[in-house]
């Protein structure tokens, strides 16, 4: 009796790790796919599509480096993503820290005004910030776009950081004020440096967020030499359309960067990505 | 005198941000409220003509709108039924940290960092008609009758999308199961296996609802999400063959920048938007009510 339990006990979990390993194929495969037939020709995508590349076609990256122009977008995507960056850690940091640690009528209102941003879908703004940037002369203008950006990711990166900000427990900060240090110094020296760890996870969610960010830039950016990466992604399925290696090699360039990123800092990713859950 | 101080020192700090925020979303938004009254082309040079309720009228009458709003709620219903319990058994699996966990957590966690656009467009190339992987997948291991033009019958692309962005999302809700699932003290589950449970009974009556508040956290998420979607349809199918994938988002985006119709647009994304917010109210009250003490 007792034997046998044991026995279907280790059927079981046979079971359940074969399971596994089918379950972690489906999801690693459809990546191995795209990354092995960006190394193929287009021919051999379809009459070898399986197994491994015949010769390794390098050839498939330089095209769509260069002639699709793939390296201007990653350019782009590199430069609005670290300004965007920049600010929503800038300006999310000093409104988190007066919404955390002021008693003030001002810091309550604040957190309730931020907070209604994070219920807006980006979607619902798209036809009046086109609008907007058409009256203002502003289309195909980064300012703008990094305008939309900026305050797009601010409601919800000022809100978890005024939540970790808002559990500390010292009075120092207060403190600095009185004594008069100037604002610009007692920024560099005492918030930034309570606020490290915070300012890596929020960092790295505002860069995922900007760096795969579409239907804005789509609306607001149409010269194609100011695309941003996912823009330019869509250039492949409209003329470069029979060009699957191609596609292939542009859907690598795009995700080497965020998979890079996430491999080397897997644990404040995720738990970025734990804390964003709670804003609902 | 201290007090006027520190009141100086809040305004400097909160008002960069709070200007950039009200520029590019509070008056934004307002403004989709405002524009959904009027009728207008997007043309700069021609001014909105006011319509009063006239595209609400059109919108409730209109059975695309219907279409979008059930493909919605398709997403919905595939998201919900694969994400949680797949997400569910991820992490009951990862928590045992068996060898080689880091490298699943990895792989499973993989696509959710990814873009929709290159997730939309790299399955859409798996998914092609003649030659797509998924199809010579099934010819070649003799399931040919199950062979579909994935993204071109009215019948299986909006399913076939929903289970696409489930593969993209399935990694997040394991993520936020694993994080509840390492609070549950490891003695309840040692005290259940002593008082002979076994893993099925484990599961329903100690784990689930120990891991009630997560997953009800993770519905959440989902269902809001659904509402929201875009990105991955657009890239996929913008919303078509014949409006069988459309979805509120797509169907917003085509009327108004395909088609010109920029009130009727508005009205839509004034609807995606009070649609959020009303179910984001509903289900977080719904939430707060009960939790587990172990």
């Amino acid at each position: 009796m007792e034997r046998k339990k044991k026995i279907s006990q280790k059927t079981g979990r046979c079971i359940f790790i074969i399971c596994m390993a089918a379950v972690s194929l489906i999801f690693i495969y459809p990546l191995i796919y795209t990354i092995l037939a960006s190394l193929k020709d287009n021919q051999e995508i379809f009459s070898n599509p399986f197994g491994f590349p015949k010769a390794l076609q390098f050839g498939n990256y330089i095209k769509a480096w260069g002639q699709a122009r793939m390296q201007t977008y990653f350019l782009n995507s590199v430069f609005i993503t670290g300004v965007t960056m920049f600010f929503h850690l800038l300006l999310g940091s000093m409104a988190a820290f007066v919404i955390a640690r002021f008693q003030l009528k001002i810091s309550r209102f604040m957190a309730g005004f931020f907070a209604l941003g994070m219920m807006i879908p980006i979607q619902s703004i798209l036809i009046p910030i086109t609008k907007m940037a058409v009256s203002f002369h502003m289309s195909d203008n980064y300012l703008f776009l990094l305008g939309v950006y900026i305050a797009g990711g601010l409601p919800s990166t000022t809100f978890i950081m005024s939540n970790y900000l808002g559990s500390f427990s010292s009075e120092i900060e207060e403190a600095a004020i009185m004594d008069g240090c100037g604002m610009g110094r007692f920024y560099l020296k005492m918030l930034v440096p309570i606020s490290k760890p915070i300012f890596v996870t929020m960092g790295i969610m505002s860069f995922i967020s900007t760096w795969n960010e579409l239907m804005v830039a789509m609306v607001l950016i149409k010269e194609n030499s100011m695309k941003t990466l996912p823009l330019g992604l869509l250039n492949f399925t409209g003329a470069y359309s029979t060009d699957y290696a191609g596609l292939c090699a542009a859907i690598v360039i795009t995700a080497v960067p965020i998979i890079i990123m996430y491999l080397l800092m897997q644990e404040h990713v995720e738990q970025g990505l734990t804390e964003g859950a709670v804003k609902g | 005198m201290k007090k006027a101080k520190s009141l100086k020192t809040a305004l400097c700090f909160l008002a960069p941000g709070c200007l950039i925020y009200a520029v590019f979303m509070l008056y934004p938004i307002l403004q989709s409220l405002y524009l959904s009254f009027f009728e207008w082309s997007g043309y700069a040079t021609v001014p909105p003509e006011f319509v009063g309720l006239q595209n609400y009228h059109y919108m409730f009458t209109d059975s695309i709108f219907y279409k979008a709003l059930l493909n919605n709620l398709l997403y919905m219903g595939i998201n919900i039924v694969i994400q949680i319990p797949v997400g569910l058994l991820l992490a009951i699996f990862l928590s045992k940290g068996r060898r080689g966990t880091r490298f699943y957590k990895a792989a499973f966690f993989m696509p959710v960092v990814l873009s929709a656009t290159a997730i939309a467009l790299l399955w859409k190339f798996i998914l092609s008609p003649g030659n797509g992987l998924l199809n010579t997948l099934l010819d070649s291991v003799g399931l040919s009758q199950f062979t579909h033009i994935w993204l071109g019958e009215p019948g299986t692309v909006m399913s076939a999308i929903a289970v696409v962005g489930a593969w993209q999302g399935v990694g997040y809700v394991m993520i936020l199961m694993l994080a509840a699932l390492v609070n549950i003290p490891g003695s309840v589950l040692e005290q259940s296996v002593i008082d002979g449970a076994g893993s099925v009974q484990r599961l329903r009556y100690v784990i689930i609802p120990l891991m009630w508040s997560a997953i009800k956290t993770n519905l959440v998420l989902l269902i809001i999400g659904s509402i929201k979607v875009c990105d991955i349809v657009y890239v996929m199918t913008g919303g078509g063959p014949m409006y069988s994938s459309e979805v509120l988002t797509t169907y917003m985006y085509t009327t108004s920048f395909k088609n010109g119709s920029f009130g009727l647009g508005s009205a839509i994304a004034t609807f995606i938007f009070l649609f959020a917010v009303a179910l984001t109210l509903i289900t977080n009250k719904l939430l707060k009510k009960e939790s587990i003490e172990y």
